[in-house]
């Protein structure tokens, strides 16, 4: 640091000390003059410097005694302070110098004390951003576990999946599915009023406190008027939330549900419509909410998505909101690829988080329940798989005299799907129309056309590695074959005579 | 699926029981290939074989060929099933089925 250039003492004595002189010199010429025009040349100038020169000489002894005092006692006064200071500042402590100092020591005790308020304040922040970071990281990471432990469930004729997605203000929004016994579904979607840490823990018990109440209640509506119950009674944070909680019987085809103040889910197939609901109440506020238990049959050929507000209401660069037409595009698309819950759900996620550029305003839950016409399973593209893929056919097709040679069929193309396409899954799906029995094989592998396949030489050539029996087995045993590729996807779609189905 | 063997001097026979697949059609090719070079006859009784595909097919038909020009090669007491897919496939023509 380059220092001031300030009038130190010394300076200043000296300084005054040159004025002097030059004083002393102007009144010895002024006095020189005046006394050689009146007296004569003779004399004078001894006059003047005998009165000039005494007051030189005690002029540099008070100059020499100012500066032996100025060094002597001053500055060792000054560097003694300083040093007093320093240590005071570098060991916190007050110093205790005293006399004409007093004012410094007050100085330095104030200086301490703004030093250690300022340091108080800086750590406090720290240790705030500190806490908010890791409270942060802990939501961030119950809202993860939360998603991670509702796995997906996966039946030959339906399926259902949720997924979500998040924004920075953990918005802890929920999802969960599970079996209530075999085959019956139970799931649902809560948007929880509130963030941060407080909402996922919120939203962790909801979600636990849902589930014992679905396995102990009787009633869907008990189930949810008994989380309710839950949340009023333990309630520190004040929270509450809007849901949609529903179960799925697949053996009568039933589809009972509680709609809790959420948006009205949407079905998808044949039709395409809001599903009706009570509008109910906010669960988490009330002794004695108002719900309605709702039923409906739900029969196969659709699909019904519930989700939480921030699918919705998600938002472009333009300010536009993403809406329901938005939502029941995402949705048909999903369903158009006829492989899933899953799929619907990652449909309508992507579909959210590219309206909005990947910065979503809030979180985005979303659940699917998939009923198709018919069955579906996923197969793995190995020769082992058979015996999925026949327990499926045959289990299906039950008493027809021609499930055999269905499965023949089927055998084939999977075996040639398997040999030729370097698929990584195959998606399987069954189902009548009409009078027909339909399946449907989808795998992701290079495009390859079966139809297209010619043995060489013939059938009963040396060539039998090629798939050309395979095919004309196919071509005999189904009524009609197509296929064609749908986003890189090889479709293929075998459409069998039935005789008699279950 | 279940392979039973007899052997008879340069003759055997295999009798084929369960489901001739593309998972099981190896076991066949496996236990024609045991039966090594000096058997020239080979029969395939296929009475208890309930169900065929092409990649069993094809094991017939490498079989055949194994025995082509040293000795005879045939398939006996052919369920309706297994002759059904002989019959879509033309095989039928070039094999010697036998009941």
């Amino acid at each position: 640091m380059k220092a001031h250039k300030k009038l130190t003492f010394p300076l200043i004595l000296t300084l005054f000390f040159a004025g002097l002189l030059l004083a002393g010199f102007i009144y010895a010429l002024i006095r020189y003059s005046v006394l050689a025009s009146a007296a004569g040349g003779e004399g004078v100038l001894e006059t003047v410097l005998w009165e000039v020169i005494p007051a030189l000489i005690v002029l540099v002894i008070l100059y020499g005694a100012a500066m032996v005092v100025y060094f002597v006692r001053i500055r060792s006064s000054i560097q003694k302070a300083a040093k007093a200071i320093e240590g005071a500042v570098t060991e916190h402590k007050e110093t205790d110098l005293g006399g004409e100092w007093a004012p410094v020591d007050a100085a330095v005790k104030k200086f301490n004390a703004s030093a250690e308020a300022d340091i108080r304040t800086r750590e406090n922040k720290i240790a705030y951003d500190a806490q908010r970071r890791t409270e942060a990281g802990i939501a961030r990471d119950m809202v993860k576990a939360l998603s991670a432990t509702s796995l997906p469930c996966v039946e030959l004729d339906f399926s259902g999946a949720g997924g979500a997605e998040r924004s920075p203000v953990i918005a802890a929004d929920l999802f969960d599915g599970f079996y209530l016994g075999r085959r019956t579904l139970c799931f649902m979607t809560a948007d929880i009023w509130g963030t941060g840490f407080a909402a996922a823990r919120f939203a962790s018990r909801v979600k636990e406190l849902f589930r014992d109440a679905a396995h102990s209640a009787d009633t869907l509506g008990e189930a949810v008027l008994r989380l309710n119950q839950e949340l009023i009674a333990n309630n520190p944070d004040e929270l509450a939330l809007t849901g949609f909680f529903a179960v799925f019987m697949p053996a009568t085809g039933e589809l009972r549900y509680v709609n809790a103040g959420s948006n009205p889910p949407v079905l998808v197939g044949k039709e395409r419509a809001f599903l009706r609901v009570q509008p109910g109440c906010p669960l988490g506020l009330y002794e004695e909410p108002n719900l309605t238990e709702e039923y409906l049959m739900f029969k196969p050929g659709r699909c019904l998505v519930t989700y939480t507000n921030g699918a919705v209401e998600a938002r472009d660069a333009q300010g536009q909101a993403f809406g329901y037409d938005r939502l029941f595009a995402a949705v048909k698309d999903g369903w158009d690829r006829a492989l899933g819950a899953d799929r619907i759900v990652t449909s309508v996620l992507e579909a959210v988080k590219g309206f909005a550029g990947g910065k979503l305003g809030d979180d985005c839950a979303v659940y699917a329940l998939y009923y198709p016409n018919g069955i579906q399973t996923e197969l793995m593209p190995k020769t082992s798989e058979l015996e999925r893929l026949r327990d499926t056919i045959l289990d299906w097709l039950k008493d027809d005299p021609r499930k055999n040679k269905i499965f023949l069929a089927c055998e084939e193309i999977f075996t040639n799907i398997v040999n030729h396409s370097g698929a990584t899954t195959i998606h399987l799906n069954c189902q009548v129309e009409g009078n027909s029995f339909v399946v449907r094989f989808t795998d992701d592998g290079e495009p390859f056309n079966p139809l297209q396949v010619r043995p060489e030489g013939g059938y009963y050539s040396n060539n039998y590695a090629e798939g050309g029996m395979g095919m004309a087995i196919i071509r005999q045993i189904a009524g009609e074959i197509f296929y064609r590729t749908q986003e890189n996807r090889n479709v293929l779609t075998i459409r069998f005579p039935v005789i008699k189905v279950n | 699926m279940k392979i039973e063997k007899t052997v008879d001097g340069t003759a055997a026979m295999l009798s084929l029981s369960g489901s001739l697949d593309a998972m099981t059609a190896g076991e066949l090719s496996k236990a024609v290939a045991e039966l090594g070079d000096g058997i020239t006859d080979l029969v395939l009784d296929l009475e208890k074989l309930e169900y065929v595909s092409s990649a069993g097919l094809r094991q017939f038909a490498l079989a055949q060929k194994r025995m082509a020009g040293k000795g005879s090669f045939s398939l006996v007491r052919v369920p309706a099933f297994v002759k059904d897919v002989l019959t879509m496939t033309g095989l039928i023509d070039h094999m010697e089925v036998l009941g």
